[in-house]
């Protein structure tokens, strides 16, 4: 029996979120846990893994899915001349989701499995394009009874055309901070990592000023900017860090998305990592393999972009 | 009685004789020394290039039934890189003190000629590597490099004898099935001096096609088939190469996911098994599981060593 269906069907629904952010839904009976991606792919050379943005079930039956999609390089950029009816094809969801508070497992640090959804005080951090997985998140939060004023949302880029969602957080009840630094500087504005030192900067400004009150932080994004968050939380906050790393097979035997020291996998036992797990990565913020599995710094990388 | 799986392969001890085989979970040190701590004898490194290579775009696997087809297209960082990782490595396994402390390694490499072969084992025979394997055998790079090397005797001869020239570790080939007789390519390697055999490697290699897009599944078209369904392939294939009165030691492989099928290698005629495609239906842990396993048979059949179990030839 094939346990890693895949999924070939055409594009239900495309919207634009900003000129360069779009969100692709399907017509999927699946369900999917926030902070799981898929596999997607148009059979034209390239598979790439995307964050669920959004999963709903109508009767139990008639699912969607959605992921936000940004426009970043070839692949991407045939995914934006796509139209709704186009055909792509889908494996997944894969991946270890977010914690949900009152579903606790072996991993879940004990303080953290013992709070009540009632006493649940996240915040809810995204850098630019890492803010979608969490607009999932705080939907399953609110169906797991988390009170939607329990919940902040922060949104962080490098202008205000990349906060993401803002409407759909405020649209469950949730108060979105909005921090950008508009940037004159185009090529950092366009790159990956590049410019993520202001992201960091205005992610963890507008953290330290609602962290008072929080007792968890999820976070999404580049890992120079979940890196800029923890010298900002409260002391000893438990949190969850969403990871990015290239990934090739998403069912754990290729090895690519493999972190340092430990071998743990993001595409299974990530992308949602525990603060445990965090703290014992050596490449968090330091280095990430590229598609070679070479190991490429980040301030190499950095350096590379100025330059150009 | 002691039931015992360790064992001795070309003079180095290993605590199990499972074996990572080139292509699962070995492109960074943090993962080998992770299938190492749990339970693999030795591993082996992605096949490793002069230059890098990013490999083939996805999608590079496609589950089918029975098995997976895989072309991953050789990625690897170069064989620098791939070195220093080889460093981190074993300082990581003898740091890790609840590992088996050292971790033995294979590494594998990958060239189009003798001379690229000659020139990466001269480097690998500078290293910390406990053995070398020659990539005679990815089906997954023909359109770039054509048949494998591993479909001609006097090619497999004649690599096996320019790298012995070089490098004093033990040198193993890896062999394709994907030839009309593998028992005649391993006598080829046998007499041009290699210390040891692997295989099989994938077979195939295979196509899957996607209806809906009316598309092949993977982008490079076709891949090598692994899994369960290869399984009585590569036994039957280690079995002859065995029956012909092959002497060399055999890393046999192919589809091995539990230790009953290991222990059917070990009849087939291989002194070591390797185990890949199964960390997908059981996890890393597989490793531990199939030791585990092993240890259940030898007690239930009163055996001290796997070295007991009776080849059926």
């Amino acid at each position: 029996m094939i346990k890693d269906k895949r999924t070939t069907l055409p594009i239900a629904r495309i919207v634009e979120e900003t000129e360069n952010v779009r969100t692709f839904t399907f017509r999927m009976d699946v369900k999917a846990a926030p902070g799981q991606f898929i596999m997607l792919t148009d059979f034209k050379g390239g598979e790439k893994p995307f964050s669920i943005s959004d999963n709903m079930l109508e009767d139990g039956k008639n699912g969607y899915l959605s992921v936000s999609i940004k426009r970043i390089g070839d692949f991407t950029r045939r995914l934006f001349d796509m139209k709704a009816g186009d055909i792509v094809s889908i494996r997944g969801p894969y991946g270890t989701p977010f914690f949900i508070p009152g579903k606790p497992d072996e991993k879940t640090p004990e303080v953290v499995s013992k709070i009540k959804p009632a006493d649940f005080r996240p915040v809810l951090c995204g850098g630019g394009f890492g803010l979608p997985p969490l607009y999932l998140l705080a939907k399953r939060l609110l169906e797991a009874g988390v009170p939607a004023k329990n919940i902040k949302a922060v949104g962080a880029g490098r202008s205000e055309a990349d906060l993401l969602f803002e409407q759909q957080f405020t649209g469950l009840g949730i108060p979105y901070t909005g921090a950008a630094e508009s940037l004159d500087d185009v090529s950092a504005a366009a790159s990956l990592e590049g410019g993520c030192g202001r992201i960091c900067g205005t992610a963890a400004e507008a953290l330290t000023e609602i962290a008072t009150e929080t007792n968890f932080v999820y976070a999404s994004g580049p890992d120079l900017m979940m890196k800029s968050l923890i010298p900002q939380m409260p002391q000893d906050t438990e949190y969850q860090f969403l990871f990015e790393r290239y990934m090739k097979c998403a069912i754990g035997i290729c090895g690519s998305c493999a972190t340092d020291p430990g071998g743990i996998r993001i595409c299974k036992e990530g992308p949602a990592l525990w603060r445990h797990q965090v703290e014992q990565l050596e490449d968090f913020g330091v280095y990430r393999r590229t598609a070679s599995g070479a190991i490429e710094l980040f301030e190499n990388r950095l350096a590379g972009r100025d330059r150009a | 009685m002691k039931n015992e799986i360790r064992t001795e392969f070309l003079g180095v001890e290993l605590s199990s004789p499972l074996v990572l085989p080139a292509g699962v979970l070995d492109i960074s040190f943090s993962s080998m020394n992770q299938v190492s701590a749990v339970g693999a004898g030795l591993v082996t490194t992605k096949s490793l290039t002069i230059e890098s290579r990013k490999g083939h775009d996805g999608p590079v696997v496609a589950e089918v039934e029975g098995g997976m087809l895989n072309a991953m297209g050789l990625c690897n960082p170069g064989i620098d890189a791939g070195l220093e990782e080889l460093k981190l490595l074993k300082t990581a396994a003898e740091a890790d003190v609840e590992g088996p402390g050292n971790c033995p390694v294979n590494v594998s490499i990958f060239a189009t000629d003798v001379n690229g072969f000659s020139d990466l084992a001269e480097r690998v025979n500078n290293s910390e590597a406990d053995f070398l394997e020659l990539n005679l055998s990815c089906p997954n790079v023909m359109d770039e490099f054509g048949v494998p090397l591993a479909a001609s005797e006097k090619t497999v001869a004649e690599i096996i004898t320019a790298v012995k020239s070089v490098c004093v570790k033990p040198v193993i080939a890896k062999l394709s099935p994907n030839v009309t007789s593998l028992t005649r390519i391993a006598g080829a390697a046998a007499e041009a001096g290699a210390d040891a055999l692997c295989m099989i490697n994938t077979l195939g290699p295979g196509l899957e096609i996607d209806i809906e897009a009316g598309r092949p599944v993977l982008s490079n078209i076709s891949g090598g088939l692994s899994g369960p369904c290869v399984k009585p392939v590569a036994l039957r294939l280690v079995y002859e190469c065995r029956k012909s009165g092959l002497s060399l030691p055999i890393i046999g492989m192919g589809g091995i996911t539990t230790g009953e099928d290991a222990v059917q290698m070990l009849m087939a005629g291989a002194d070591l098994v390797g185990v890949g495609t199964a960390v997908y239906y059981r996890g890393p842990g597989v490793f531990g599981l199939i030791n585990e396993e092993l240890l259940s048979f030898l007690k239930r059949k009163g055996l001290e060593s796997i070295t007991d179990i009776n080849r059926i030839i």
